[in-house]
């Protein structure tokens, strides 16, 4: 055991660089075996290595935050059911269990132990958002998770190497793209694989006993780096409102935040903030915990890699009830359209303490539309594609245009979107003015018009956000403008399915992000090339 | 008169031009390095063409070819020199260029910034026409408003070049010809790039950003070639320039310039990649390597497979974050791949914040340089780290020509590092030695990943200033077995020119499922591309000269994003099903581990590179005979494998006699560099020159 307290700076550095590289072997080889248009042009997946207690101690690079911290309390939670010393070689355990995971149905967590000889040395995790998880599928008026899909307990996928055939059938038979489901399990299992062979490949040329020593320094030294970021923040106590849509147009839904801070510690708490609705807006805790502390990491730790160092120092809390941390059975399947905004509660509150280091809200979070039906070819199709608002200002630069955030989502491409979908996109171009004004502007939105070409009706669920609540300017910058939804050119709202028969057209306005600092102070030669390009 | 033997090659690098001239004949070679003038990079190319026929005493009508290798295209994109450019586009997709595919190449980053459009809001124009997947007109094109909108661009916007993308272009391409031809008609001055001339494959904003940057770099590459063969001519040369393309052929630099000229911003990096194909052949048995260069500010990678460098269809150029993935412009052409990493001579040796070692991606660049060099350098290098552990000989760099200071760099790596971290000086050199070569190590590994390659099995050809001085390490960390310094490194892009062959890449868009595919369209589509290649090699290579047609289909998993480019056997002989099923699935596998069961395939695309085979590159070695020992002395030199600093032999390359088997540990100088390697290795010099380095079993 020696050895491991001899691990240098150098060495330390060396190793740690190796463990992101085998996690991203693995996250690359699941990116480009995926089936589902969500993981493969949205990246929305995950991989990680972890503690044989479960924390983590390294992730892949190229992650949306929504997973940031659930692999670890989805792993302690497999424990609690197989502890350890039942494990052997050859199992892999899966869930999708929106409360100890990332928080709705159609994310599956997969975690297998890695095994160094018979020592158990850690795990290997993945999670990958399906093209399909049964139920009702995006339903607005969903009211419990029953409504929401196929619900998979913690249960071992594999055993000891052998798949578990009535699991594996009874998950085929519950989704509507039974190949594509079950393709992408395959290369979450086979990324898992990669990463443990990766991780003892490393300790035998290391010549470790375990990763102990190794993950403890990461750890140590990441958490040591966030509690000095932490104590650069005065102390105090911060609060803010943020107020969001919900999908009765009627009832927004409020979000409380404070933030205390106490020299290197800090504390969020959601206290104060709506109760849980009957409706699948309902973040769960891990899904707020994951988006806030994206938020605070940006802020104060961005270059430092993902591990459980990084949150050591922060706690954020909700009370057990309200939206941001529902109690089951709640439906949670629109758990991004609020989740998201713990980023902007979070923004809006650390503003106050750091108010030239935090950007102007941006018009996201997340703009998808859910369709559903016949193709054109008469087979039946099931996909979710998103569009992007605008980027809110920064507080030295204008924030960009159409910019996924906080997620990470890439639009689909206009040309494979028409070949794969009965839609036709007549227009997909920024808004001009969308972006509010400041010192620096925010990113515009867009809009974007398409036209239903199917023969038979297709089912369209749009994930508005932002139709009364407008992302709002910093320190004197302008907000951004509202969202706007036409059905073939009346304004409608969201929320509910639409039923849509060829050639209706639907119309999204995205709106543009936040302006930062007062619009006098804007350089005037930035104003003149706003105007030149129809900008604003 | 016999036919003229010489051919003669001109690779603009950033600090250097090389000129590589060889009398095929005899296989004779002469090298000259002269310092490139970056003003008008013709000038250098000229003067060294000059320098090196003046010096051989070769009459320039004994020269057949001259082979062009420049980063005038890239430098154009990079710089922001290109033309003033205007777009026409399908109304309603205007901004398709800017939004790009709206995600963010750093998720942490809130100050991330995005490359600045090629063309402004202001002059991407739209036009009301539209064309659906299938090829069905909805809005017809109307050719007065073309007209208009052309009129305006050209007049009222002042534009000198102008990009023509519209949507499904890529598989119906009527509506963008119509638009070009009218561009023609009204402005025949203008230069145009069309989209599915330039890449005729799906994704609107990856098409257009390709359409874009030719149509950006066209104007002054026409110039610049223009310039490049005047001068020629007025040496004598009967033939024009050849240009070394971004996918490793080379083809006449005139038709290059006025037809697509993105296809060679890579010209250079893929020259290199081309040379060590060729070292790869000539001195491998199994010629499967990775190709390593590095030089002062980066490191770049390719991997050659049975001798040919892999070729990808996507990569970026104009990265505002040099080394991010998504924050350049993207291209869909065919092009070397080549992986560039931030790692090099110059990169700086730092503590970060978490109190751990760095190296880069900060460099030193040449100006002021490692602190060794003397040149007003403060922050300890990677080279600096290289001197201190006996890599380096301070007394013998480049040749003597420059006195390395060691005391100074001992100075500032104690100041800078040891202190802080509570270590030696020599622990830090290696430090920074081990952690740039793991930061090189965990992208090739991910390259590799990504490609479906055990590593092992390759060999890896090091070139560069610093490439020779980092192999050993590196292979043996990624667990290679040998290790290739080939004759001729210094000039190796230069070399590559002259064993590429003249070829044309092609590409149509073909969706299909594999079962429904109408081969008898396909067969079509090969006919029609062989005839475009055959006239775009006429001018290099004459008429009636052998011309191969190597095919390739683009197939995918129905309902996947990405697709597999699968090589067909022959040239015009049948396509049989049940190859390109196991050409799938062979290469699938390969790459992504396992094949999804029971998924129908579908045909995305076809592919032909037409080339004219000729007879491989023969070079004699020179090797001094000036009747020296090739053990030059001994020094302690730094070894992980020796648990320290072990006396070390020190060789002259010049002067190593072939074939003996000599053991390591090391080091073998150069006049560019010097060759490292460990106690856990023999090597031998082989009969065309190379070092060939094999580690101990």
């Amino acid at each position: 055991m020696d050895k491991l307290d001899e691990l240098d700076p150098i060495t330390v550095e060396v190793l740690w660089t190796r463990l992101i590289s085998v996690i991203d072997e693995a996250a690359l080889a699941l990116h480009r075996t995926s089936f589902s248009t969500v993981v493969r042009e949205s990246h929305d997946y995950t991989c990680m290595v972890l503690a044989p207690d479960g924390q983590s101690v390294a992730q892949a690079t190229r992650s949306i935050p929504s997973f940031i911290g659930t692999l670890p309390m989805s792993v302690r939670a497999f424990l609690a059911k197989y502890p350890a010393d039942t494990l052997r070689p050859g199992d892999v355990i899966i869930s999708n269990d929106p409360w100890i995971g990332t928080g709705h149905l159609p994310d599956l967590t997969i975690a297998a132990p890695i095994f160094y000889g018979d020592t158990l040395v850690g795990f290997a995790g993945s999670i990958a958002h399906m093209a399909d998880i049964g139920g009702r599928r995006r339903a607005p008026d969903n009211k419990d998770i029953y409504e929401e899909g196929l619900q998979i307990p913690i249960l071992k996928l594999y055993e000891a190497g052998r798949r578990n055939e009535t699991l594996y059938e009874i998950i085929r038979q519950n989704v509507r793209v039974p190949d594509e489901v079950s393709g992408d399990i395959h290369a979450m299992v086979g990324a898992c694989q990669r990463m443990s062979t990766g991780v003892t490949d490393l300790l035998a040329e290391y010549a470790m006993p375990d990763m102990w020593g190794l993950a403890n320094r990461i750890m140590d030294l990441t958490e040591a780096a966030m509690r000095r970021a932490i104590e650069q923040i005065p102390d105090g106590s911060y609060s803010s409102v943020t107020k969001i849509d919900s999908f009765d147009s009627q009832n927004s839904l409020e979000m409380q935040c404070r933030i205390d801070i106490r020299g290197a510690e800090l504390v969020a708490d959601f206290a104060g903030s709506s109760p849980q609705n009957p409706s699948p807006l309902n973040s769960v805790l891990g899904y707020t915990q994951a988006y806030s502390t994206y938020a605070l990491k940006c802020v104060l730790l961005p270059d430092v890699p993902n591990n459980e160092g990084n949150f050591r120092p922060i706690a954020i809390q909700a009370p057990e009830g309200c939206f941001l941390n529902p109690k089951y059975p709640a439906a949670v399947e629109a758990r991004a359209t609020v989740g998201h905004y713990c980023t902007s509660a979070i923004f809006n509150t650390l503003a106050k303490a750091l108010p030239d280091r935090v950007p102007a809200e941006s018009g996201v979070p997340l703009h998808g539309f859910a369709m559903s039906g016949w193709n054109n070819d008469d087979r039946p199709f099931s996909t979710i594609f998103f569009f992007n608002g605008g980027q809110g200002a920064r507080p030295d630069q204008d924030g960009i245009s159409t910019l996924s955030f906080p997620t990470n989502v890439s639009t689909t491409p206009v040309e494979v979107l028409e070949r794969g979908v009965p839609v036709r996109i007549h227009d997909k171009s920024f808004l001009p003015g969308s972006g509010g004004a400041g010192k620096f502007r925010g990113g515009l939105g867009q809009r974007v018009a398409m036209e239903i070409t199917s023969p038979r009706p297709v089912t369209l669920v749009v994930l508005s956000q932002r139709l009364n609540f407008p992302p709002v300017g910093r320190n004197g910058g302008e907000n951004g403008s509202l969202e706007k939804i036409l059905l073939n050119g009346d304004e409608v709202e969201g929320g509910t399915p639409f039923r849509l028969n060829k050639g209706d057209v639907i119309t999204l306005d995205l709106p543009g992000g936040g302006g930062f600092g007062v619009a006098q102070e804007r350089e005037p030669k930035l104003h003149a090339a706003d105007m030149a390009d129809g900008l604003v | 008169m016999s036919q003229p033997s010489c051919r003669l090659a001109i690779d603009v690098g950033g600090t250097f031009t090389d000129v590589v001239l060889i009398d095929d004949d005899s296989a004779k070679v002469w090298f000259a390095k002269i310092l490139s003038t970056p003003e008008d990079p013709s000038l250098g190319s000229l003067a060294g063409a000059g320098e090196i026929l003046q010096r051989t005493a070769i009459s320039s009508a004994l020269v057949r070819d001259v082979v062009h290798a420049t980063t005038v295209a890239t430098n154009a994109v990079l710089e922001g020199k290109g033309a003033r450019m205007g777009m026409i586009t399908t109304a309603g997709f205007r901004d398709a260029l800017e939004m790009g595919r709206e995600a963010r190449y750093d998720i942490y980053d809130l100050g991330l910034r995005m490359p600045e459009p090629l063309v402004p809001r202001q002059r991407r124009l739209e036009i009301n026409e539209r064309i659906d997947f299938d090829g069905n007109a909805l809005t017809p094109l109307d050719e007065a408003e073309v007209g208009a909108v052309l009129t305006q661009l050209v007049e009222e916007a002042g534009i000198d070049s102008l990009a023509i993308c519209l949507l499904h272009g890529y598989a119906h391409p009527d509506h963008e010809a119509r638009v070009a031809g009218i561009a023609a008609r009204l402005f025949p001055s203008l230069t145009v790039s069309v989209s599915h001339q330039v890449s005729a494959e799906v994704r609107e904003f990856e098409r257009t950003s390709t359409t874009v940057v030719d149509a950006y770099v066209k104007p002054l590459v026409q110039t610049y070639v223009g310039r490049l063969n005047q001068g020629l001519a007025d040496l004598g040369m009967r033939q024009e320039a050849s240009m070394m393309l971004s996918h490793g052929g080379i083809g006449p630099a005139s038709d290059v310039a006025d037809t697509f000229p993105v296809r060679m911003i890579e010209s250079g990096p893929a020259a290199g990649a081309i040379a060590a194909a060729h070292f790869a052949r000539e001195a491998l048995e199994q010629p499967d390597a990775i190709a390593f260069d590095m030089g002062g500010t980066t490191a770049k990678i390719s991997v050659i497979q049975d001798g040919e460098p892999a070729i990808t269809h996507e990569f970026e150029v104009g990265h505002v974050h040099r080394f991010k993935r998504g924050s350049g412009f993207p291209l869909q052409i065919s092009a070397i791949e080549l992986l560039e990493i931030g790692a090099g001579g110059g990169s700086i040796a730092h503590v970060n914040d978490l109190g751990l070692l760095n190296v880069g991606p900060k460099s030193a660049g040449a100006d002021p340089g490692p602190v060794c060099y003397g040149q007003g350098g403060t922050q300890p290098t990677v080279t600096d780290a290289d001197l201190l552990l006996g890599y380096l000989d301070p007394a013998h760099f480049l040749g003597g020509d420059m006195a390395l200071d060691v005391a100074a760099v001992e100075a500032a790596i104690e100041a800078d590092i040891a202190g802080r971290l509570g270590m030696t000086v020599e622990q830090i050199a290696w430090g920074v030695h081990d952690v740039v070569n793991e930061s090189m190590a965990a992208a090739i590994r991910a390259h590799a990943a990504e490609k479906g390659i055990d590593l092992r099995n390759f060999a890896m050809i090091a070139f560069g200033g610093a490439g020779p001085v980092h192999a050993y390490a590196l292979a043996r960390k990624l667990g290679l077995r040998r290790l290739l310094c080939p004759f001729g490194a210094g000039v190796a892009s230069a070399i590559g020119c002259l064993a590429a062959l003249p070829a044309v890449e092609l590409v149509t868009a073909h969706f299909a499922r594999l079962d429904a595919v109408d081969w008898a369209a396909v067969g079509d589509h090969y006919r029609a591309m062989r005839r475009a290649g055959e006239a775009a090699l006429a001018k290099l290579i004459g008429a009636d000269s052998t011309i191969v047609m190597q095919r390739s289909i683009d197939m995918r998993c129905q309902g996947q994003g990405y697709s597999v480019t699968v090589p067909i056997s022959g040239d015009e002989v049948e396509i049989s099903l049940s190859e390109l099923n196991a050409g799938f699935a062979e290469i699938y596998q390969n790459v992504y581990g396992h094949l999804p069961p029971d998924v129908p395939l579908e045909v995305v695309g076809l592919r032909a590179r037409v080339l004219n085979p000729r007879p491989k590159l023969e070079i004699a070695p020179v090797i001094e005979q000036t009747g020296g020992t090739a053990l030059k002395g001994k020094r302690p030199v730094y070894f992980e494998a020796a648990g320290g600093y072990v006396e070390t032999a020190i060789y002259d390359r010049y002067q190593l006699p072939l074939a003996d088997v000599f053991q390591g540990p090391a080091i073998i100088e150069e006049r560019e560099t010097s060759i490292v390697t460990g106690p856990d290795t023999t090597f031998y010099l082989d009969p065309a020159g190379n070092i060939i380095i094999d580690f101990k079993e």
